[in-house]
C-alpha cells in the first residue's frame, strides 16, 4: 500500500498541495456560509435559545428583506436582542416557498418571518400554494405603507380626478407601470377604476428597478407604489405625487389627498408590514416576540426609520392582528374574485 | 472637467490605508464567493451587510462594490477548470474555457480571463466616470419595444451557436424555450407547467440547470470513458501556464467589443450580466477570424464573455447611482445598503453625497488593479488543480456542484433538478446535441416572452411600434440579416456534419 501511494505523492507537487488547501478552504467558506438555517430551535421557555432565523418572502434586496434586516440592525442597536438574528431569504413564487416554509417550521420558537399582503393573495391566486396565513401564528402588526400615486413632473394630471377623467374621455388609453398583478399597487388601482366605471392598462414588470424606468421613460403615464420609492425622483423634479390611495394621507407627500378627499367612497387593500410565526408557536415565545417588537416601535430609531421609509407606526398586538388578518383574507378574496384572479380550489 | 475633479477627491477617500484595505477584503471575498457555485453576490452583500454598517459609509459601499465585481473575475475559474459555472454569467465562458483547459491551456484561459477582467472592468468604470449622465437618459428611453428587439436580436445568434448540425442546434434551442415557459407568469399571474410543485413557481433555477447539464454530464460521459487515462493534459512548463503573445493579439477585438457590450447591456435595467456575456459571445463568434474554433477551444471565445461580464458591472452602477434605481438583484442590495447608511439613492446622490458616490467609483479602478494582481498569480494555482487524477478530481466535482446548487436557495428540490439535468447533459452529448443553444434559449426565452407582452400592452397589439421606434427597427434588421446569413451557409454546414466531436 505504501509504495503505490507514493507514487501519487511524487505526483503533488507543492502548488499542487497550496490548490487542495486552497480548494478545501473554499469549500469550508462555502459550508460555513450556508451553516446559518435553524439558528433557534429551543423548545418552551422565554428568550430564545441562539440566533433567530428571520425568514422573509424576497430575494436579498427585496422589499421585505430590507425590512427586516433594518429591523435587526436596530434592535441590536438598541439593546433589544442580544447577537444577530440572520435574515433568511425563502424567495419564489410571491411568497408561496416562505409560506411552505414556515409550515413546515411548526412549533419551532427560534423561526419567524416577516408578512406582508401578498402572503393573503398568493395562496388565494395560486392552486399550488396550500397553506394559508391563517395556520401561521399572528405576532405583531407594526406598520403601514401608504400608496401613492406617481406621474411624471411635465405630466397634465394633477390629481386622481384628472386621471380619471383622463380615462373616461380615453377609454383604455393610459398606462400604469407595477409588478405582479395580486399585488396591493395593482389591486388598489383595480379597486379606484371598478368604482368609476373607467379602464386603463396595466403594465408587469419583474423588476422594480423596470417600473420607475418606464415612468420616467415614457412608456407608462403613472405608477402606484410606497411613498418612499418616490421620494427622491419627486425632489429631482422627476415624477409628481398626484393622490394617496389610502384613507389617510402619506406623512411625506401631505398635498397627494386621499381616497375620500378625491371624491372616492372606496375600500382598497392596505399594505401591511407584520410578523408572523409557524403554526403551534407556543404563547410563551408569542408573547416574547410581541414585546421585543412593540419595544422597537417605542424607540427614535424606529421613529426615524419610518420617517425616512415612508411607513406609518401601526401597532396591532397578536389577537388584534389575527382578527384584522381574517378580515383583510375576507376582502382579499372578494376582490380577486371580482377581479377573476381567484384561483379554483 | 467636472468628473475629473470629483474623481481626483474620490481618490483621494479611496487611497487612505483603512479604505484601501476594504477594497482588498471585498474583492478578496468576492472572489472566493465567485469561484464558488452557489452563494452569488447578492446574498454574499447580504451576509457582510451588519459588518459593513458598522463602518463609515465610503468604506463599507467599497466593500459590498469590491464584493459584487470581484465575484465577476472568481466565477470564470470553476468555469474554465471544471466545466461547473460558478455564477450564472460564467456559462458563455465554459464554452471555450473548458475546451482549453482539456487542451492543457487552462492557464492560458485563465490568464486571458483574469486580463480581459481587468481591461473591460476598467473600462466599464472610465464609462461610469464620465459618461453616467448620457447613458442614464439612453437607459429610460429603452422601453419594453427596444428591449424585444435587443433580445431578439439575441435568440437568432443562437444561429451562432448550433455546432455542426443546424438541426440539432435547433432543437436543442427549442428545448430550452420550452423549459423556460415553466413557472409563474407575471402578466396575468397564472401560473404554467409547474406540476402543482411550489418550487416551480418562479421556473426551473438556473443555476441547477447549467450545472447539471455542464458540470454533471461531462462528468457522466468521462466516467464512462474512463480508461484510467489522464482526461486533462496536464501543462508542464510555467510558460504554458500563461497566456501567449498570439493569444493576447487573438483577444484584443474581443475584449474591446465586450467592454463595449457590457458597458452597454449592465446599464438597462432587467438585462444582466447573463445576457451580455451571450451577446458578446455570440458576436465574437460571427466576427472572430478563427471562427471554426469556436466551441472546440478558441481563446477570444473566453475573452468576450469574460470581458462583458466585468465591464457590466461599470454600467449596472449607472442607473443605481445616477437614478436611484436597481437594475439587478445585486444593485438592489446595494440601494439598500446605501438607505441603511441614511443615503437618499435617487437622482441627486452625485450632487448630495458626492462625497459618497466619487470613492465608490475610485476605488473600483483600484479594485480592479487588485483583482489582477490577486489573480494572476493564482493563474498557476488553479491550473495545476487539474493534476489531481480523476478518481479524485469527479467526485470532487460533484460534491462541489451539489452543494453550490444547494446552496443557491438552501432547496433539496434544486438538487433533484441539477440530477435530472445532470442526465440530460449526458444524454445530449452523447447524441452530439449542442448544449449552449439549450442554456442561450433559456435564459433569453422569458426576457422575450414578457418583453414581447408588454409591448404588446402598450401597442394595443399592433406591430407597427417595433419599425416606429428607431432602436428597435435597428435591432430587428441586424436579427434578420443574421437569420437570413445560415441560409446561404448551409451546403457547407452539410458537408462539416458529423465530422467532429464537440462535447
Amino acid at each position: 500500500m505504501r509504495h503505490q501511494d507514493r507514487g501519487e505523492e511524487q505526483d503533488m507537487s507543492g502548488r499542487t498541495w497550496v490548490a487542495a488547501i486552497l480548494v478545501l478552504a473554499l469549500a469550508l467558506a462555502g459550508c460555513g456560509a450556508d451553516e446559518r438555517e435553524d439558528g433557534g430551535g429551543a423548545e418552551g421557555g422565554f428568550k430564545p435559545r441562539g440566533p433567530v432565523n428571520f425568514v422573509v418572502h424576497t430575494g436579498p434586496g427585496g422589499g421585505s428583506d430590507e425590512f427586516a434586516r433594518a429591523l435587526v440592525e436596530l434592535m441590536k442597536k438598541e439593546k433589544l436582542i442580544e447577537g444577530n438574528w440572520p435574515v433568511r431569504n425563502v424567495s419564489g413564487g410571491s411568497g408561496a416557498l416562505a409560506l411552505g416554509y414556515m409550515a413546515g417550521q411548526q412549533g419551532r420558537d427560534g423561526t419567524i418571518a416577516a408578512m406582508t399582503p401578498t402572503w393573503l393573495a398568493t395562496p388565494l391566486s395560486t392552486e399550488e400554494v396550500s397553506v394559508r396565513v391563517k395556520d401561521l401564528t399572528p405576532i405583531v402588526q407594526l406598520a403601514t405603507e401608504p400608496q401613492v400615486m406617481a406621474v411624471r413632473a411635465d405630466s397634465p394630471y394633477r390629481s386622481l380626478e384628472d386621471v380619471v377623467d383622463a380615462a373616461r374621455a380615453n377609454p383604455n388609453q393610459l398606462v400604469q407601470s407595477g409588478g405582479s398583478p395580486t399585488a396591493t399597487d395593482a389591486l388598489a388601482a383595480e379597486v379606484v377604476k371598478a368604482d368609476a366605471g373607467v379602464k386603463w392598462r396595466f403594465l408587469s414588470f419583474e423588476g422594480g428597478g423596470e417600473r420607475i424606468a418606464a415612468l420616467l421613460g415614457g412608456d407608462a403615464d403613472m405608477m402606484v407604489s410606497a411613498a418612499s420609492d418616490f421620494t427622491e425622483q419627486v425632489k429631482a423634479g422627476k415624477l409628481r405625487v398626484i393622490a394617496t390611495l389610502g384613507t389617510e394621507a402619506s406623512p411625506q407627500f401631505p398635498d397627494a389627498a386621499p381616497l375620500a378627499e378625491s371624491g372616492f367612497d372606496v375600500e382598497v387593500p392596505v399594505q401591511f408590514r407584520g410578523i408572523v410565526g409557524p403554526p403551534r408557536l407556543s404563547r410563551e415565545a408569542v408573547a416574547y416576540y410581541e414585546k421585543v417588537f412593540t419595544d422597537l416601535t417605542r424607540t427614535a430609531g424606529w421613529k426615524r426609520y419610518v420617517e425616512e421609509g415612508g411607513l406609518v407606526t401601526a401597532v396591532e398586538p397578536s389577537a388584534e392582528f389575527a382578527t384584522s388578518l381574517a378580515e383583510e383574507e375576507k376582502s382579499m378574496r372578494e376582490l380577486l374574485d371580482k377581479l377573476g384572479l381567484l384561483a379554483e380550489e | 472637467m467636472d468628473a475629473l475633479q470629483a474623481l481626483a477627491d474620490g481618490f483621494a477617500t479611496a487611497l487612505t490605508p483603512a479604505n484601501l484595505l476594504w477594497v482588498f477584503v471585498g474583492v478578496a471575498a468576492g472572489t472566493v464567493v465567485g469561484i464558488l457555485p452557489g452563494l452569488g453576490p447578492p446574498a454574499t452583500i447580504a451576509l457582510l451587510l451588519p459588518l459593513s454598517i458598522e463602518l463609515e459609509p465610503a468604506s463599507g459601499l467599497i466593500m459590498l462594490a469590491g464584493i459584487y465585481y470581484g465575484a465577476k473575475y472568481g466565477g470564470s475559474t470553476t468555469a474554465i477548470l471544471l466545466n461547473i459555472p460558478g455564477e450564472s454569467a460564467s456559462v458563455a465562458t465554459l464554452l471555450d474555457g473548458h475546451a482549453l483547459a482539456k487542451q492543457g491551456r487552462a492557464g492560458a484561459a485563465l490568464g486571458i480571463a483574469a486580463i480581459g477582467s481587468f481591461v473591460a472592468g476598467t473600462i466599464g468604470v472610465v464609462g461610469l466616470t464620465f459618461l453616467a449622465p448620457v447613458v442614464a437618459d439612453l437607459a429610460v428611453e429603452f422601453g419594453p419595444p427596444e428591449f424585444f428587439a435587443l433580445i431578439t436580436l439575441g435568440l437568432a445568434s443562437v444561429m451562432l451557436l448550433t455546432g455542426d448540425s443546424l438541426l440539432k442546434g435547433f432543437i436543442s434551442a427549442a428545448l430550452g424555450l420550452l423549459l423556460a415557459t415553466i413557472g409563474g407568469d407575471i402578466i396575468s399571474g397564472a401560473s404554467r407547467f409547474t406540476g402543482g410543485r411550489p418550487e416551480l413557481l418562479d421556473g426551473i433555477e438556473f443555476i441547477a440547470l447549467s450545472v447539471g447539464i455542464f458540470a454533471l454530464g461531462e462528468v457522466l460521459l468521462n466516467v464512462e470513458q474512463a480508461t484510467g487515462v489522464q482526461i486533462f493534459k496536464a501543462p508542464s512548463k510555467l510558460r504554458e501556464l500563461l497566456p501567449t503573445r498570439q493569444d493576447l493579439r487573438d483577444s484584443r477585438f474581443a475584449i474591446a467589443q465586450g467592454s463595449v457590450i457590457g458597458f452597454l447591456v449592465g446599464a438597462l435595467p432587467g438585462a444582466g450580466s447573463t445576457v451580455a456575456s451571450f451577446l458578446s459571445y455570440t458576436v465574437q463568434k460571427r466576427f472572430s477570424p478563427n471562427r471554426e474554433r469556436f466551441g472546440k477551444g478558441a481563446i477570444d471565445g473566453v475573452a468576450a464573455p469574460e470581458s462583458a461580464n466585468n465591464s457590466e458591472t461599470g454600467g449596472s452602477m449607472i442607473p443605481l447611482l445616477s437614478l436611484g434605481i436597481p437594475g439587478s438583484a445585486t444593485t438592489a442590495i446595494m440601494l439598500g445598503a446605501l438607505v441603511l447608511y441614511g443615503l437618499q439613492p435617487g437622482p441627486l446622490l452625485f450632487t448630495e453625497s458626492p462625497d459618497v458616490v466619487w470613492p465608490i467609483i475610485a476605488s473600483m479602478y483600484i479594485g480592479n488593479v487588485a483583482l489582477l494582481i490577486l489573480n494572476l498569480p493564482l493563474v498557476p494555482v488553479f491550473a495545476s488543480v487539474l493534476r489531481f487524477p480523476y478518481w479524485f478530481l469527479y467526485p470532487a466535482i460533484v460534491v462541489v456542484s451539489v452543494v453550490g446548487v444547494y446552496s443557491v436557495n438552501g432547496s433539496m428540490f434544486d438538487v433533484w433538478t441539477l440530477f435530472v439535468f445532470g442526465l440530460l447533459g449526458y444524454a445530449m452529448r452523447k447524441l452530439d446535441v449542442p448544449a449552449a443553444p439549450l442554456v442561450l434559449a433559456f435564459v433569453l426565452g422569458p426576457l422575450f416572452e414578457r418583453a414581447l407582452r408588454q409591448t404588446m400592452v402598450l401597442s394595443e397589439g399592433g406591430l407597427g411600434i417595433f419599425l416606429e421606434r428607431p432602436l428597435s427597427l435597428v435591432f430587428l434588421a441586424l436579427a434578420a440579416v443574421l437569420l437570413a446569413s445560415p441560409l446561404f451557409a448551409v451546403g457547407r454546414r452539410v458537408r462539416h456534419a458529423g465530422i467532429e466531436d464537440e462535447t
